[in-house]
C-alpha cells in the first residue's frame, strides 16, 4: 500500500486532493450560505461547451473551459442580480446550451485519443505539477479575497437587501462571487468531474453549517471533511481498483445520509 | 446634510414593474418622530413603496427625499429591518456579528471591527433588550428575538434617523409582537418610523399616521381615534371597515 506513495502521480493526486479540498471547502461555504447551488451546477455543466469549443479549436483544455464559462457565468450573474425571478429557465438554458455545445464540437472533433470520459466524472490520477501550480495560485488568490473582504461577503451572504442600504458595492462583488465559483468548479472538475462536482462543494459546507458559529469556522469544517473524503476515497479506489471521483463522492454521500440520521433522532 | 423641512417628501410617485402600475401618484409627508404605518391588501405596493423610500427599487417617475437626500445618499441615516422570511436562518453567525453589520464596511479594517465598533453593536443589543445573547448563534433565538436582532443592526451606528421596517411582526407570536411594539414606541421618541403591516391594532395603537396604499396611497392622521370608534364591533369587521374608510370606497 505504502509503495503506491513513490509514484509520481500519486503525490500529484494527493497534493492535488488536498489542494482543491481547501478550494472547495472555502468555495462551497459560500456556495451553501448563499443558496447558489443550482447556479454552480448550471455552471459546471455548461463548462462541457468550453471543452467542447478547447478541443474542436485544439487550445488548452483549462482555458476553453474557463473561457467560456466564465463568459456564461457573467451572463448567470448578470440575470440573476438583475431579474431574480427568471432565474430557474435561464439556468436550465445555460446548463443545456453548454451540455448540448459540447456534445456536437467533441461529435466534429478529429481527436479521438482525448479521454472525455474523465471531464464528466474525473481523473485525479492524471493531476499533473502545473495542474498543481494553477490551484495553488488561484487558492492563493482565493484565501486573499477572503481575508481582506470578509465583512463584505458575510454581509452580502447574510442579507444582500441590507447591504445594498449600507451603501456596499454589491453588485460588483456579486460578480466576483460569481466568478470565483466558476474558476473553482473547472479547477475541481479534474477531481470528480463536473457532474459530481457539487456533491464536493454542498455535502461537506452542509455538514459543517449546523456544527458552526461562523462562516470562517464553516470554512475550516468543510475543508477538512472535504480532505477525509477525497483521501479516503483515493485510497479505497485504490485498494478497491474502482473509480476514484464516484468513490470520493459515495463516501461523502454515507458521511452525509449517516450525518442526518444522527442528527434527525436527536 | 441638505435643510430639510419634512424628514420624508414624496412627490407624484409612480412605480411601474414589467408595464404593470404597481404604484400611482403616490404623495407624503413626514416630520420628524412621525410613526406611519403602512396597511393595505397583499400585492397592493406596500412593501414597493418601502423599497423605493430605503433606495432599493428605481422610481418610475417622481421624487421621493428622505433628509432632504436622495435615499441612497443618506443610508448612514436610514436603518432597515426587512422581512423576517428574506434571511437564511441557518446562516452560522451570532447575535453580536449580525448587529454589527449595521456598522456597513467603510471603515478602515474590513476584515475585523475596531472596539468602538463593538462597544456600539453590544449597546444596540441592550436597548432591544437582548443583552446576554451577543455571542448566541441567530439561529437559536426564536422569531421575536430575531426580529430585535435585526432593529438593534438598524440603529446601531447611533446616527438612525428614519427606521423603517417591513412586517416586523410576521409569523412572531402576539407576546412577542407586542414587545416589539413596546420597543418601536420608545426608540419613535427620537427616531421617524415607517412600518408595513397588516396588524390593524398595531397601527391604531402605536402609529400617528395610516397609509393605505393599493396601488395608491391614502393617508389618515389620528388612526387611533378611527380604530377606538370601531372598536365595540367585532376585530374583522373593524378591519374592514377602517380599510373601507381610508381606502375611501363604501362596503
Amino acid at each position: 500500500m505504502m509503495e503506491v506513495l513513490s509514484y509520481e502521480f500519486m503525490q500529484n493526486a494527493i497534493i492535488g486532493g488536498i489542494i482543491v479540498s481547501f478550494i472547495c471547502g472555502i468555495v462551497g461555504t459560500l456556495v451553501v450560505v448563499n443558496k447558489m447551488m443550482f447556479i454552480s451546477s448550471s455552471i459546471a455543466h455548461s463548462a462541457y461547451g468550453g471543452i467542447g469549443i478547447a478541443i474542436f479549436f485544439g487550445i488548452p483544455i483549462i482555458l476553453g473551459a474557463s473561457v467560456f464559462s466564465i463568459i456564461l457565468a457573467s451572463f448567470i450573474a448578470y440575470i440573476t442580480y438583475n431579474k431574480p425571478h427568471r432565474l430557474d429557465t435561464y439556468m436550465v438554458f445555460i446548463w443545456t446550451f453548454g451540455m448540448a455545445l459540447g456534445i456536437i464540437l467533441i461529435d466534429l472533433s478529429p481527436q479521438y485519443n482525448i479521454d472525455f470520459m474523465s471531464f464528466l466524472f474525473g481523473s485525479i490520477l492524471t493531476i499533473s505539477v502545473s495542474d498543481i501550480y494553477v490551484m495553488s495560485g488561484y487558492l492563493s488568490f482565493l484565501v486573499l479575497f477572503v481575508l481582506m473582504f470578509y465583512r463584505y461577503i458575510i454581509c452580502m451572504s447574510y442579507d444582500m437587501e441590507f447591504s445594498i442600504i449600507r451603501g456596499m458595492p454589491t453588485k460588483i462583488f456579486y460578480f466576483l462571487l460569481i466568478i470565483l465559483i466558476c474558476i473553482a468548479v473547472i479547477l475541481s472538475i479534474q477531481i470528480v468531474g463536473l457532474i459530481l462536482i457539487m456533491a464536493l462543494f454542498t455535502i461537506p459546507s452542509f455538514i459543517a453549517q449546523s456544527l458552526s458559529s461562523s462562516l470562517f469556522k464553516m470554512m475550516v469544517i468543510s475543508t477538512v471533511l472535504n480532505i477525509v473524503f477525497v483521501i479516503s476515497g483515493l485510497v479505497v479506489s485504490y485498494v478497491y481498483n474502482i473509480p476514484t471521483g464516484a468513490c470520493i463522492i459515495l463516501i461523502a454521500s454515507v458521511v452525509f445520509l449517516l450525518y442526518n440520521l444522527v442528527v434527525l433522532k436527536k | 446634510m441638505k435643510f430639510f423641512s419634512n424628514v420624508i417628501d414624496i412627490k407624484d410617485v409612480s412605480f411601474k414593474y414589467e408595464n404593470t402600475n404597481v404604484l400611482e401618484n403616490i404623495n407624503l409627508e413626514l416630520k420628524e418622530k412621525d410613526f406611519l404605518t403602512l396597511i393595505g391588501p397583499n400585492g397592493g405596493g406596500k412593501s414597493t413603496l418601502l423599497k423605493l423610500l430605503v433606495g432599493l427599487n428605481k422610481l418610475t417617475s417622481g421624487s421621493i427625499k428622505v433628509l432632504g437626500n436622495k435615499p441612497k445618499d443618506i443610508y448612514k441615516h436610514i436603518g432597515y429591518v426587512p422581512q423576517n422570511t428574506n434571511i437564511n436562518i441557518n446562516f452560522p453567525i451570532s447575535v453580536l456579528d449580525v448587529v454589527m453589520m449595521g456598522h456597513g464596511t467603510k471603515k478602515k479594517s474590513i476584515f475585523s471591527y475596531n472596539k468602538k465598533e463593538i462597544n456600539c453593536a453590544k449597546d444596540a443589543i441592550n436597548k432591544v433588550g437582548l443583552n446576554g445573547f451577543e455571542n448566541t448563534k441567530i439561529s437559536n433565538l426564536s422569531g421575536g428575538q430575531r426580529q430585535k436582532a435585526f432593529i438593534a443592526r438598524a440603529i446601531c451606528t447611533n446616527n438612525t434617523k428614519i427606521l423603517f421596517l417591513d412586517e416586523p411582526t410576521a409569523s412572531i407570536d402576539p407576546k412577542s409582537s407586542q414587545d416589539i411594539y413596546e420597543l418601536l414606541r420608545i426608540l419613535n421618541q427620537s427616531i421617524t418610523i415607517v412600518a408595513v403591516s397588516h396588524d390593524l391594532a398595531f397601527a391604531s395603537k402605536y402609529a400617528n399616521k395610516i397609509g393605505y396604499v393599493n396601488t395608491t396611497l391614502v393617508n389618515h392622521d389620528s388612526p387611533k381615534l378611527s380604530f377606538d370608534k370601531l372598536s365595540n364591533k367585532d376585530e374583522h369587521f373593524c378591519e374592514i371597515e377602517l380599510m373601507s374608510m381610508l381606502s375611501g370606497v363604501s362596503i
